[in-house]
């Protein structure tokens, strides 16, 4: 019985340490390497995500539910990985986007998505927010990826 | 060595220690997977080509159709209950465990791997190895119980402390093998702190009202990245003494809640102490409830 129990708990330890003969970035689930706050940073971040314009022209960014999930990192783990397969996978998303933009009253305003490949120095993006007003900060360079309309019946 | 090693490892502890956490643990998995529900179903719905598969998942080539993601998902939570109740503990045990690293991992299946999750399900499976329903079970009586030797438990206990501790100690690590020694001077979590606020800006929402005026002051990032080294490398003193590792259960907790305020990241596990109560004597604080709650119910029918 004590070895049984020895060998639960080695086998537990040494598969959630053995993490560290992977490279620091080949993360995994529920071993994980733990890569979170460890990357180097530097302020310039280039990121893809959604915009709404309204019939002006005016845009701001979406809220990430808007994507199919609430979570932001996920979120914005969508956006990058469609912009990267290009407009296969773009044209539904942004399709989706339109249609749960559609769908919510505090967006009614909205006639366009727009996914962007926005890169910005997040100091000054952060220095130029308004407190509580979220999206209204200067943005930097965005480069649209994807364009569809928000079709309302 | 081996034979100290194997005496403190073996040391006992009461049987009623494991089954609190039993409890607490499971019930916090079952709320979690139920809490997550409508996160999960609309996981389960995303385009099949951002399916990224991690772990357990990858013996997937495509994802589950979503009914049947969202069934197992479903399945989980009926079966977390039933770990936390301790009922039928040797087989449900295991497949509620089981159960809960499929329907977490098939969630981080899609680009982003949630580090929030990963503590609560090791703790999960290595409380499904474990003679945790030997007290306070749904259905067994005192007499009945099947309470064996305090040695049958003291380890269990032990190895959930070591998970808990072997994941901050990765952590910790993984900053020293990205970044190296350069990570202590405070820059690089300054800037992880703004790009994380400004990502929710892209998104919609509103940043951290204290990260931003404290991106002024460098300088604080220099403590705080000091500070959450010393904690994530420091994990494993938890082991040396009972009083060293409430104060770092509780150094780390502020941590998790200075991640909160600054990054508007919620870690529920630890922040909610779960993470930590193996490091305490969570059957006192169960019993002082129930004391209280016998109290309320004597007053409220001695008033009635």
């Amino acid at each position: 019985m004590a070895l049984t129990r020895i060998l639960i708990s080695l086998a537990f330890v040494g598969a959630t340490l053995s993490a560290l003969h992977r490279d620091p970035l080949d993360d995994g689930f529920p071993i994980s390497t733990y890569p979170m706050f460890a990357q180097p940073r530097t302020t310039w971040f280039t990121e893809d995500y959604a915009l709404g314009a309204d019939r002006h022209g005016v845009t701001r960014p979406l809220p990430a539910a808007t994507s199919g999930t609430g979570e932001v990192l996920q979120a914005a783990a969508l956006y990058e990985d469609a912009v990267h397969a290009g407009g296969r996978q773009l044209a539904p998303l942004c399709a989706a986007v339109a249609r749960r933009v559609a769908a919510d009253p505090a967006l009614r305003d909205l006639v366009a998505v727009r996914i962007v490949e926005g890169t910005h120095d997040v100091l000054a993006l952060l220095a130029g927010e308004p407190r509580g007003g979220a999206g209204r900060a200067p943005r930097g360079a965005e480069h649209v990826r994807w364009g569809c309309p928000v079709v309302r019946e | 060595m081996i034979a100290k090693l194997s005496k403190w490892w073996f040391a006992p502890a009461p049987a009623e220690r494991l089954a609190a956490l039993r409890i607490a643990i499971g019930a916090y998995a079952t709320i979690y997977v139920a809490a997550r529900s409508g996160e999960l179903i609309a996981s389960a719905q995303l385009h099949r080509g951002s399916f990224a598969p991690v772990g357990v998942a990858r013996i997937l080539r495509a994802p589950l159709p979503p009914w049947l993601a969202i069934a197992i998902a479903a399945a989980c939570v009926a079966l977390m209950l039933a770990f936390t109740l301790g009922i039928a503990y040797r087989v449900v045990a295991p497949v509620a465990a089981v159960a809960l690293l499929w329907t977490l991992t098939y969630r981080n299946a899609w680009g982003q791997v949630f580090h929030t999750e990963d503590l609560v399900v090791l703790h999960v499976l290595a409380l499904a190895c474990t003679p945790a329903a030997d007290a306070w079970t749904l259905g067994r009586t005192r007499t009945t119980t099947n309470r064996g030797d305090p040695r049958d438990y003291g380890w269990a206990i032990r190895l959930l402390v070591a998970l808990t501790a072997a994941t901050y100690l990765l952590a910790g690590i993984a900053k020293l093998r990205l970044a190296g020694m350069a990570w202590l001077d405070g820059e690089q979590l300054r800037n992880q702190i703004a790009v994380d606020n400004a990502r929710e800006l892209l998104f919609g929402a509103a940043p951290s009202r204290l990260a931003v005026p404290l991106l002024a002051h460098p300088s604080w990032f220099t403590a705080f990245s000091v500070g959450t080294l010393v904690i994530e490398l420091g994990a494993p003193l938890v082991f040396l003494h009972r009083r060293l590792a409430h104060a770092w259960a509780i150094t780390a907790w502020a941590f998790h809640a200075g991640v909160l305020v600054l990054m508007h990241i919620v870690f529920p596990y630890p922040l909610l102490g779960f993470a930590f109560l193996p490091l305490f004597e969570p059957e006192r604080i169960a019993r002082r409830v129930a004391a209280g709650l016998a109290r309320g119910m004597r007053r409220l029918r001695g008033s009635v």
